[in-house]
C-alpha cells in the first residue's frame, strides 16, 4: 500500500491553475497511521511487547528449558534459583551457573523446605540439549535457549516449580501458546459474526435490523459468566484437549461478537447518509460493492483498533473460565490453567511464585490495550 | 521550516504605529484613544500556533482600530486569521495557540486608562470580566453555540447573573425583556423553549440577546449570518444595526461576503494571510480600493444586475497555508501586478494612500518604480474560450425540453414511537412542473428547507419519488423515457447521461480512493469498462481540463483545498459526458475568489460540451450570474419560474420580490435604496404546510380573501414575455419591485 510519489512535473501547463507549486507528497492510508501511531510512546511499547510474546508463543519449545509435563516429584514447590552469569566463588571467571538446593524436612509439619545451597553449582549452558520437541510442528530438536548442561542431573528451576516439581518458567512459556492464541480465534470467529451481522442490519435497516437488535440486546442481557458456565458445560467431557480449546473459543466468541455488531450497525448508518456514498450510487455502483468497496475500508483502521481492544477481554475471559475449571483442562497448559495452581491461600503463601502466570496476563492484557488505544487514535482519519 | 524567516524585517513596515517605544503608558494610550474616538486598539498582534512541525502565523501583525459606536467590518477569504484575530482580542485563543506580541488596547470608558487585554491572563478574573460583559460575542453557528440542555432563558439568565448582581427573579424578567428586544415573538413562553426548538434565525437572536445582556459597548460577530438564509440574514443584520443605534455600542464584524459589508460597515479592514492588506471606509474600499487583493475580491464576485454575459474575475491559485507562508508581500503569488523582485523578498510597509485609508502594497512605495502596465486584473481564464455571450444554442422556444417534470411528488413519511408508525407526511416536492431545455442554465432557488435538493435528487434519481413523471429525450437520439418509473437496472444507463455535482466539496469524495479511482468510477460501474491505460489517459485528459495536473491522479482527496476537490467532482461528473448536469450548491461552501474560478469553469465546460445545467443554490447574485432561466421554489412548490431577467428584473410573486430584497448589494451607495422587505424567520412546518397559498402567513402583500384558503396555480404572468409563470392570485394587480438596475 505504498505511494508512488509522483515525479515532480516539469512547468505545469498553462491551463492548469489552481495547483500549489510545493509539491505534496502523497502517503498511503496505512503509512499516516503508523506517522500517528510511532508519536504515541506507550502504544509503541504496547507494540513491542505484544510481538515479544507472539514472538515466545511461536518458539515456545526453543525457549521453554523443559516441555509442559516434564515432572520431577524431588522438588515440590522448590523456589526459584538465581542464574549467575559470573563465577566468584574461586576468583572472577565467567560461568553460567544456577546454586543447586538442600531440601530439609521439617519433623513437625513434615514439610519440605529447600534452601540455595550456595557451593553446588549446577552448570547451565546456552543452546542445551534437552528432551526434543518440532519447532513449528515441522522439525524435531532438541536444542532449547537455555538449559541445565546436563539433562540428567539436578534440574534448574529459574521461576520455581510447582506442586509436583515441574519448571514454572516452562510451563508459562507453553502457556502463552494458548492463552494468546485463544483471543485470537475468538476474536476472528467475533469479528466474522459481528461485521457480518451488523453490516447487515445497518445497511438493510427495517425489519432485520430491529431483529438483530433484538438479538444482540438478549446476548448482552444475558449474565456472561452464567452462561459460559452453562455452554462449557455443554462441551462433553471426553473429548480430547483441542475440540475443547476450540469449542472454549467458540463459546467466548458468542458473547463477545455484539458490541461489535452494534458499532459496525452504527458506522453503517451514519456512512449510508454521507455525500460520497450517495455520488457513488449514481456512479452506477452496485450495492455490495458500496458495502465492500466504499463502505467497509473507510472504518477498516477502525475496525482493526477495535479488534486489538476485544483479544484481551477473550484472554481474561479464558484466564477467568480455566481458573474456575470449566476452560481448559490440564494436560493443556494455558496462564489460567495454571492459576489454578494458585488457588489455595495456603499455596500462595509458601510458594508466591506460582501467581506469575497471573503477572504474564496483566503484562499481556495491558500491553494490548496500550496498542489498541494508540491504533484507535491513529486509525481515526480526520484528527490530525 | 518557515518559522525562522526574518521577522524582525516584516516588523518593521507591517505594524503601523510601533515606532513608539514598547511599554507604552495605560494612561497615554488611554487618552490617545479618547482623542481619536477609538474604543479598541489592535496593535501589532501576532498570534502563533505552535505545532510539532512548524509555527503557523495565524495571525502575523495586524493592527486597526475600533472606533467607538460604529461598524468595523473585517474581511478576507478563509485562513486569514480573522476569526483568530477576534478570538485574541477575547483570550479566547486555544492550545497549541498564544499571543506572541502586540497590544490589545481596551478603552471602553474615555476618561479611564486603557487596557492592555493582551497582557491579561486569559484564565484570570479580569479577562472574564470583559469578556460577556463588557465585549459581546457572536458566532457562527448559533445552534452549536446554545447548549441543548439548558433553556435559553437559563442560558440567558445565567449570563446576566454572572456579570450583574441581580436576584434569580429580577434577572428572569430582564431576560424576558431581553428575548423582547432582540424581536422573538411571545418571549415568555419562548423562554423555557430549548435551541433545538427554535429555527437557526431564532437561535441567533437568543445569542445575539445574551451577548448583549450586560450592554457590552464592543460587538464582536464572527459570521454571525453565514449559516442563514438570506431573508434572515436581513433580518439579522437589521437587528443588530437597530441595537446599534439603541445602544450606541460598537461592533466589530467579521465576514467573507462583501455584501453584507456594503450593507453594514462603516470601516473596513481587509486581511489577508493573517495580516492588513487595506483599510479605509467603507466607501474608500468600494470606490477607491489601492490594494491589489481588495480589488480582486471585488471583482470576483458577482453582483446582482451585473451583466451576464460578463466573465468573473477570479483570483488566480488560493490562499496559501498559514504554515508555508510566501516570503515578502504575503499576496505576491497571486496578485495580477507583481513586481519580482520586490514583492517577493521585501514585506511591503502600510502607506496611507487618503484620508483614514491605507494600504500594504509596494505599488504605493515612492521609492518604487511602478511597472509599465499598470495593475490591470489579469483575466487569467478568460483566454479559454473567450468572453462571447453565452446564449444558449438552441433557440429556447422552439427547441424540445430534455427533460420534463409533471406533477413530481416526494413525500417523506414522519415516524414515531417504538414502532415506527406513521404519523404524517412531509410534502418535499409537492406538484412540481419543470421544464429543462437542452443547452441552457436552469437556476433552483429557495430558502433551506423548501425542497431543492429533494427535488434535484429526484431528477437524479438518487431518490424514488413518490407520483409524477420526469420525462428524458436523449437530445443526441434516442427514445423519449420517464425516468420516474424505471427499475435500479434500466436506470443504469441513463446514469451517464445525467451527474450531480455536490455542495460539500469534502464529503463527496471518498477519503479512501484515489483520484483515478474516484473519477473512473462512473466509467467502470456505468459502462463497465475495465481500468486500462485508455482510462488512465482519460482521467488525466479530464483532469487537465479542470485545471488540476494529471500526476495528482494517484493521490488522496485530502491532499487538495476545497476548490481542488470540486474540480474533482466536476471531473467525475463530465468523465462520462453527460447530457444534464444538477449542481447542488456546488460553489456554496467555496470562498468568493475560489468560487469565481469554478463558475468560469463551469461556464467554459458547458460551451465545451454543449451541457445543460440545473443550478440549485441560494445564492440569488451567483444565480442571476450563470443561469438563463430560474425557478422559484418555496415549501416544495414553484411559486415562479422565468427568464433570468425577467425574475429579477420585474417579478412576479411576492416571494421572489422578498428574496431579491434581502439580498446584500456589494455597493456602499445602494444601501437602503431598495425597498426593503422583511419576511417573517420561520419557515412553516412542512408537515403541515398552511392552507391555500402556502405564502400566505409571511406573505407582505396578503389580501382577505382567496389568499389563506384558494391554492394559486402557476400561470402566465401579465408583467412580461410569454414564459413568465407566477403562483400568486393577484400578480396582475400587485407591482412588485425587482432588482434596481445600476445603470438606470
Amino acid at each position: 500500500m505504498t505511494q508512488q510519489l509522483p515525479p515532480a512535473g516539469p512547468a505545469a501547463e498553462p491551463a492548469v491553475q489552481d495547483v500549489a507549486p510545493a509539491a505534496v507528497s502523497v502517503a498511503s492510508q496505512w503509512r499516516l497511521m503508523w506517522w500517528r501511531f510511532r508519536k504515541h510512546k506507550l502504544a509503541l511499547a504496547g507494540l513491542v511487547v505484544t510481538a515479544t510474546l507472539y514472538l515466545v508463543a511461536v518458539f515456545a519449545g526453543f525457549l521453554a528449558p523443559y516441555d509442559s509435563s516434564h515432572l520431577d516429584p524431588e522438588y515440590t514447590y522448590a523456589p526459584p534459583q538465581r542464574l549467575h552469569v559470573v563465577d566468584t566463588s574461586d576468583g572472577w571467571d565467567w560461568g553460567l551457573y544456577v546454586n543447586g538446593y538442600t531440601a530439609e524436612q521439617d519433623p513437625e509439619t513434615l514439610e519440605i523446605r529447600f534452601e540455595v545451597d550456595e557451593d553446588t553449582k549446577v552448570p547451565v549452558e546456552l543452546f542445551a540439549r534437552g528432551p526434543s520437541y518440532t519447532l513449528f510442528g515441522l522439525i524435531e530438536t532438541n536444542i532449547h535457549v537455555i538449559g541445565p548442561a546436563d539433562p540428567d542431573g539436578p534440574p534448574m528451576y529459574l521461576l520455581g516449580a510447582d506442586r509436583l516439581g515441574r519448571d514454572q518458567l516452562s510451563r508459562i512459556i507453553h502457556g502463552t501458546r494458548v492463552s494468546m492464541s485463544v483471543g485470537l480465534v475468538g476474536v476472528a470467529v467475533a469479528f466474522v459474526l459481528g461485521v457480518t451481522l451488523g453490516g447487515v442490519s445497518g445497511y438493510l435497516g427495517g425489519k432485520v435490523d430491529t431483529v438483530i437488535q433484538r438479538m444482540v440486546e438478549f446476548f448482552m442481557s444475558l449474565p456472561t459468566l452464567p452462561l459460559w458456565l452453562g455452554l462449557a458445560a455443554a462441551v462433553p467431557t471426553d473429548w480430547g484437549p483441542l475440540a475443547r480449546y476450540f469449542m472454549i473459543t467458540v463459546v467466548l466468541s458468542f458473547v463477545a461478537w455484539t458490541s461489535l455488531a452494534r458499532e459496525v450497525r452504527g458506522r453503517f448508518l451514519s456512512l449510508r447518509e454521507e455525500d460520497f456514498v450517495m455520488a457513488a450510487k449514481l456512479d452506477g455502483v452496485g450495492r455490495r460493492a458500496i458495502i465492500f468497496s466504499h463502505m467497509l475500508p473507510s472504518f477498516t483502521s477502525h475496525l482493526i483498533a477495535t479488534l486489538t481492544l476485544s483479544i484481551p477481554a477473550m484472554i481474561l475471559a479464558e484466564t477467568a473460565l480455566s481458573f474456575l475449571g470449566l476452560g481448559l483442562q490440564p494436560p493443556v497448559v494455558s496462564w489460567g490453567v495454571l492459576l489454578q495452581e494458585a488457588q489455595q491461600i495456603r499455596v500462595i503463601s509458601t510458594a508466591p511464585w506460582l501467581l506469575l502466570p497471573g503477572l504474564a496476563v496483566v503484562v499481556a492484557v495491558l500491553s494490548l490495550n496500550f496498542m489498541g488505544d494508540g491504533l484507535r487514535d491513529a486509525a481515526d482519519p480526520y484528527r490530525r | 521550516m518557515t518559522a525562522h524567516r526574518d521577522d524582525t524585517g516584516r516588523g518593521v513596515g507591517v505594524v503601523a504605529g510601533l515606532d513608539s517605544p514598547a511599554p507604552a503608558d495605560p494612561r497615554q494610550v488611554g487618552r490617545e484613544l479618547a482623542a481619536s474616538g477609538t474604543i479598541l486598539r489592535i496593535d501589532g498582534l501576532r498570534t502563533y500556533f505552535h505545532t510539532d512541525e512548524s509555527v503557523v502565523k495565524a495571525v502575523d501583525g495586524v493592527s486597526l482600530d475600533v472606533p467607538r459606536g460604529r461598524t468595523i467590518c473585517v474581511v478576507g477569504e478563509s485562513g486569514c486569521g480573522k476569526s483568530i484575530t477576534a478570538r485574541s482580542v477575547l483570550g479566547l485563543v486555544d492550545a497549541p495557540g498564544r499571543i506572541e506580541a502586540g497590544h490589545l488596547w481596551w478603552h471602553p470608558d474615555p476618561e479611564a486608562p486603557a487596557v492592555d487585554l493582551a497582557a491579561l491572563d486569559p484564565h484570570g478574573a479580569e479577562i472574564r470580566q470583559v469578556r460577556g460583559g463588557q465585549i459581546g460575542m457572536v458566532f457562527q453557528e448559533p445552534m452549536a453555540s446554545l447548549s441543548p440542555m439548558y433553556s435559553i432563558g437559563d442560558q440567558l439568565v445565567q449570563a446576566i447573573r454572572l456579570h450583574r448582581p441581580v436576584s434569580a427573579a429580577e434577572a428572569k424578567e430582564l431576560a424576558i425583556a431581553q428575548l423582547a428586544r432582540v424581536g422573538i415573538p411571545q418571549p415568555e413562553r419562548r423562554f423555557d423553549s430549548y435551541s433545538f426548538q427554535l429555527s437557526g434565525g431564532m437561535c441567533q437572536r437568543v445569542m445575539i440577546a445574551i451577548a448583549l445582556s450586560c450592554d457590552p459597548a464592543l460587538l464582536i460577530a464572527d459570521e454571525p449570518t453565514t449559516a442563514l438564509d438570506v431573508t434572515t440574514q436581513a433580518r439579522i443584520l437589521d437587528l443588530i444595526a437597530q441595537l446599534q443605534d439603541e445602544t450606541g455600542m460598537s461592533v466589530m464584524f467579521i465576514t467573507h461576503d462583501l455584501g453584507v459589508v456594503a450593507e453594514i460597515a462603516d470601516d473596513v479592514t481587509v486581511m489577508y494571510l493573517g495580516t492588513v492588506a487595506e483599510q479605509g471606509s467603507v466607501t474608500d474600499i468600494f470606490d477607491r480600493p489601492e490594494h491589489p487583493y481588495t480589488r480582486a475580491l471585488l471583482e470576483s464576485v458577482p453582483t446582482l444586475g451585473q451583466a451576464r454575459s460578463e466573465r468573473l474575475a477570479a483570483i488566480a491559485g488560493m490562499v496559501p497555508s498559514p504554515d508555508d507562508r510566501p516570503t515578502g508581500c504575503p499576496f505576491h503569488t497571486r496578485c495580477p501586478s507583481v513586481m519580482p523582485g520586490l514583492c517577493d523578498v521585501t514585506p511591503p510597509a502600510v502607506r496611507q494612500v487618503g484620508d483614514r485609508h491605507e494600504a500594504a502594497c509596494h505599488l504605493h512605495d515612492p521609492d518604487v518604480e511602478r511597472p509599465p502596465v499598470p495593475a490591470a486584473p489579469a483575466p487569467n481564464t478568460a483566454t479559454l474560450t473567450g468572453a462571447e455571450d453565452r446564449s444558449p444554442a438552441v433557440a429556447p422556444d422552439e427547441a424540445e425540453p430534455l427533460l420534463s417534470v409533471r406533477g413530481l411528488r416526494m413525500t417523506f413519511p414522519v415516524k414515531k414511537g417504538f414502532f415506527g408508525r406513521t404519523v404524517g407526511h412531509v410534502q418535499a416536492v409537492d406538484d412540481v412542473d419543470l421544464d429543462i431545455r437542452p443547452g441552457e442554465t436552469l437556476g433552483l432557488v429557495g430558502e433551506s428547507g423548501c425542497g431543492k435538493t429533494t427535488l434535484g435528487r429526484c431528477i437524479a434519481r438518487a431518490l424514488d419519488p413518490t407520483a409524477g413523471t420526469i420525462r428524458y429525450r436523449d437530445p443526441r437520439g434516442g427514445a423519449e423515457v420517464d425516468l420516474a418509473q424505471l427499475e435500479a437496472n434500466q436506470l443504469r444507463p441513463y446514469r451517464e447521461h445525467i451527474r450531480v455535482i455536490f455542495q460539500d466539496p469534502f464529503g463527496s469524495l471518498n477519503p479512501r480512493k484515489t483520484l483515478l479511482q474516484l473519477i473512473a468510477e462512473p466509467l467502470r460501474h456505468i459502462r463497465s469498462e475495465r481500468v486500462d491505460s485508455s482510462i488512465e489517459d482519460r482521467v488525466a485528459a479530464m483532469l487537465r481540463r479542470v485545471g488540476l495536473r494529471p500526476e495528482f491522479m494517484r493521490r488522496y482527496p485530502h491532499a487538495f483545498s476545497g476548490g481542488q476537490r470540486q474540480r474533482i467532482n466536476i471531473a467525475r461528473a463530465l468523465i462520462t459526458n453527460p447530457r444534464l448536469v444538477i449542481a447542488d450548491e456546488a460553489v456554496s461552501a467555496l470562498d468568493v475568489s475560489i468560487r469565481a474560478q469554478i463558475l468560469n469553469l463551469l461556464s467554459d465546460l458547458q460551451d465545451e460540451y454543449q451541457l445543460t445545467y440545473l443550478f440549485i443554490s441560494h445564492d440569488l447574485s451567483v444565480v442571476e450570474h450563470i443561469c438563463d432561466r430560474v425557478a422559484v421554489m418555496y415549501l416544495g412548490r414553484i411559486v415562479e419560474q422565468a427568464e433570468t431577467e425577467e425574475v429579477f428584473q420585474r417579478p412576479g410573486h411576492p416571494y421572489t420580490e422578498a428574496l431579491l430584497s434581502a439580498v446584500p448589494v456589494p455597493d456602499p451607495h445602494l444601501r437602503g435604496a431598495g425597498r426593503r422587505i422583511r419576511l417573517a424567520d420561520d419557515l412553516p412546518d412542512p408537515a403541515n404546510p398552511p392552507s391555500g397559498c402556502p405564502f400566505h402567513t409571511r406573505c407582505p402583500h396578503r389580501r382577505a380573501e382567496r389568499c389563506a384558503d384558494e391554492r394559486p396555480l402557476l400561470q402566465l404572468s401579465p408583467t412580461g414575455s410569454s414564459e413568465h409563470l407566477a403562483a400568486c392570485h393577484y400578480a396582475d394587480e400587485l407591482s412588485l419591485a425587482g432588482v434596481a438596475d445600476p445603470l438606470s
